[in-house]
């Protein structure tokens, strides 16, 4: 385990994945899907490593920009297993260390390090100041002699937050993944400017000088924050991070991510995967400059082949279908999910006739 | 090439002269980056635009996309003719490659029309743009000495001490979300009403958080009011008041608002309003609500209401500021609105704006009165 890891983020170690079958988990249950990087994407990557900076990444929602820290992360556990890929059964220490904080509107930065139950160690030590023998009627034998325990050790009250962990006894560069940034309060990214400038924190609870030092280069976290642009980041944050917007991809890359993704089946159902992305065309195209419209990412596109893939039904149908998806509710729902957007796609295609089907139907 | 130890100098200071706030921190990133092998891959201009967009460019004004792009594209420009000139002296020969093609300018999302303002009829003649305001002592029309119809913008200044000062008001901590602060005093209370300790009585925190969005009215009758609004948006735009942000419209706002810096930009009204929080958003409208109107229009009154309807119930607090004092709003719309809004529109006057701040934010929503 002591070996030099290549920390270079190439994108070609993907885990393999069926369609119709559960993706490889690791032992927290965290879900690695193969990921096709573009080459932007993973030279900003590769420069925020590099130069130990935090990597703010935001783009259209749906386009893989929190996927990007799992396929990092299976990459570099791929590389310290030496080239064997890990599975679902690979041992918790195995995995490499990743880390995720899922950003939420009640979120302090505070959270990130750790928190301290005082309430708990209070009632503890209201529970040492009872009568002995009551103590032990009360809670058990085993139960009290761990609360005397826990009273020795300040510690056993401390639960580091996911920034914590990976500041604290690292042998190799962990990953970080601080998900979705703009979903707290405006303060959050200014209170967490000293932890991303030195990698350093207090625990004044645990008495005088109590620090979590700062790792050294060999073991300094690897930070991807990623961010849906709701709400404006300040100055002073965004001069701390590398910035990459994650762009949309384009047609190539798209094809190659369903590839990916559904293997055999594409080649089965060229015909119909084909139709579905000029579909798709048409709808992007149409939103994409629309005030106020969002178009479709990514995920909307996966979810709009795998609907169509599922169906257990002849191709010639779910081409007629889709030749017609401004009548198919269910379908256009998977691309566009606002009322006032797909109103505006009927009215610009607008449903075919049930003649106008059947023709259709017997051309293709 | 610029000099081996300060790679790219020239292009970094050519950046900031551009208005791009970097630091010589962020220099210096870009040393390391080259340092480490990166931005000379085949030694093509676009590995090195690719590393210095992602070091240099943000989401933010001071670290614009679209500058960076245009000062790297004449710097690229600039050093290829350095190249040329230098190939041409020694290996006059030598084919130099083309000319990178200009890159496309951005798409700019399609603009919806913007409506005319109704209260004006369609001005054929530069001196029928005169806006109204100053229309006095044009021949033709009747001479008022009246003091009552002479309004000048610098008869009406809010200065920008009492734009700061009513902010603090309007911005004060209210208790809101989860109760999760004991309340002694209620606790006391519960206590010695029921006699014994029952339960404790918990409350919100007070939270001191506020949000300002002015709403501009733009259009040509409020042109002569500009200078009266021009501490609030200075106050604004050196953050003095913060968060805030400022969205213009034509006489009401519709399906749309604009955008402050660039007008064409349109924004759609339901985004807006799905962003504001009830508990946190004050609006302040800047308009004349129609004062020029004694017989509105009923498209116009139906817009304002409906604005107002759905504004309402996603802000915590409303104030109409009217640059036109009272006695002119008589007759008109303006009155109508005055009605509807229950006290909240104000004519720009010191005592008055300050009343209106001092007013305590109810728990409750903001309640139209129904139009009379």
């Amino acid at each position: 385990m002591t070996q030099e890891i290549d920390y270079t983020y190439t994108g070609d170690y993907r885990p393999p994945f069926e369609d119709g079958k559960e993706p490889l988990r690791d032992h927290k249950g965290r879900e690695y899907f193969p990921y096709l990087p573009e080459p932007g994407l993973k030279k900003a990557l590769n420069l925020a490593i590099a130069l130990q900076r935090p990597l703010l990444l935001e783009g259209e929602p749906g386009c893989g920009k929190t996927r990007l820290a799992a396929s990092l992360v299976y990459e570099l556990t791929c590389k310290q297993l030496e080239g064997n890929p890990p599975d679902s059964k690979t041992n918790a220490e195995d995995w490499w260390n990743f880390y995720i904080w899922n950003v939420t509107s009640t979120s302090r930065a505070q959270d990130g390090l750790y928190t301290f139950d005082a309430v708990g160690r209070l009632r503890d030590a209201q529970l040492m100041g009872t009568d002995p023998v009551r103590l032990q009627q009360y809670m058990g034998k085993l139960e009290a002699a761990a609360l005397k325990k826990r009273m020795q050790d300040k510690t056993k009250y401390l639960d580091f937050g996911p920034l914590g962990l990976a500041l604290k006894d690292q042998t190799h560069r962990p990953v970080v993944l601080i998900d979705e940034i703009d979903k707290a309060d405006s303060d959050f990214p200014n209170d967490l400017l000293l932890q991303l400038d030195e990698l350093r924190f207090d625990i004044p609870e645990l008495g005088e000088g109590e620090t979590v030092q700062p790792p050294e280069a060999r073991n300094k976290p690897i930070i991807l924050i990623t961010s849906n642009r709701e709400k404006p980041l300040s100055e002073a944050f965004l001069r701390r991070c590398l910035y990459y917007y994650v762009p949309f991809p384009g047609d190539e890359t798209l094809r190659e991510i369903i590839k990916a993704r559904f293997g055999e089946k594409y080649i089965d159902k060229k015909a119909v995967v084909d139709r579905a992305l000029d579909k798709f065309n048409d709808v992007y195209q149409l939103l994409k400059n629309q005030p106020g419209s969002r178009p479709p990412g990514t995920s909307e596109v996966l979810e709009f082949v795998t609907a169509l893939l599922q169906h257990q039904q002849t191709d010639d149908d779910t081409l007629t279908e889709l030749d017609n998806l401004s009548g198919e509710l269910h379908l256009l729902g998977t691309l566009i999910k606002t009322s006032a957007d797909q109103e505006r796609y009927i009215a610009t295609y607008p449903p075919k006739e049930k003649a106008d089907n059947e023709v259709s139907a017997s051309d293709g | 090439m610029a000099e081996l130890s300060f790679p790219f100098l020239d292009l970094f200071q050519q950046l900031q002269g551009a208005g791009m706030k970097l630091s010589p921190e962020q220099y210096d990133l870009l040393r390391q980056a080259i340092g480490k092998g990166f931005g000379q891959e085949d030694w093509k201009w676009d590995e090195l635009r690719q590393v210095c967009r992602v070091l240099w460019v943000k989401p933010s004004r001071n670290y614009d996309g679209q500058t960076f792009e245009q000062v790297f594209d004449q710097y690229v420009r600039q050093k290829q003719e350095e190249i040329r000139a230098q190939l041409t002296v020694t290996q006059p020969e030598a084919k130099t490659a083309p000319p990178k093609p200009a890159q496309p300018m951005r798409q700019w999302p399609r603009v919806p029309p913007r409506k005319k303002s109704v209260s004006q009829p369609e001005a054929t003649t530069a001196e029928e743009k005169v806006p109204t305001a100053f229309k006095t002592g044009v021949e033709g029309l009747p001479q008022m000495d009246d003091p009552r119809f002479k309004v000048t913008p610098r008869q009406m200044p809010l200065p920008q001490r009492t734009i700061l000062d009513s902010w603090q008001l309007l911005r004060r901590p209210l208790r809101e979300g989860i109760r999760t602060e004991l309340d002694l005093p209620a606790t006391i209370r519960c206590i010695s009403q029921v006699g014994y300790f029952s339960d404790v009585v918990m409350r919100p925190v007070k939270n001191k958080r506020a949000e300002l969005i002015v709403l501009v009215d733009d259009g040509n009758v409020m042109l002569p009011y500009q200078p009266a609004l021009q501490p609030l948006v200075r106050a604004i735009e050196t953050q003095q008041i913060t968060p805030a942000k400022l969205y213009r419209f034509t006489t009401y706002p519709d399906e749309y608002l604009y955008d402050w810096v660039q007008p064409s930009h349109a924004i759609p009204l339901d985004q807006v309003l799905a962003q504001m929080h009830a508990r946190r958003t004050i609006v302040l409208v800047w308009g004349d609500a129609g004062v020029t109107q004694t017989n509105p229009a009923d498209a116009h009154r139906k817009g304002l209401l409906d604005f107002l309807n759905r504004l309402c119930p996603c802000v915590r607090s409303l104030i109409w500021l009217n640059p036109l004092p009272p006695y002119r709003w008589t007759g008109t719309l303006a009155e109508e609105v005055a009605y509807w809004l229950d006290g909240r529109m104000t004519h720009l006057n010191v005592f008055q704006v300050l009343t209106l701040a001092k007013k305590p934010a109810g728990n409750d929503r903001i309640f139209l009165r129904s139009p009379g």
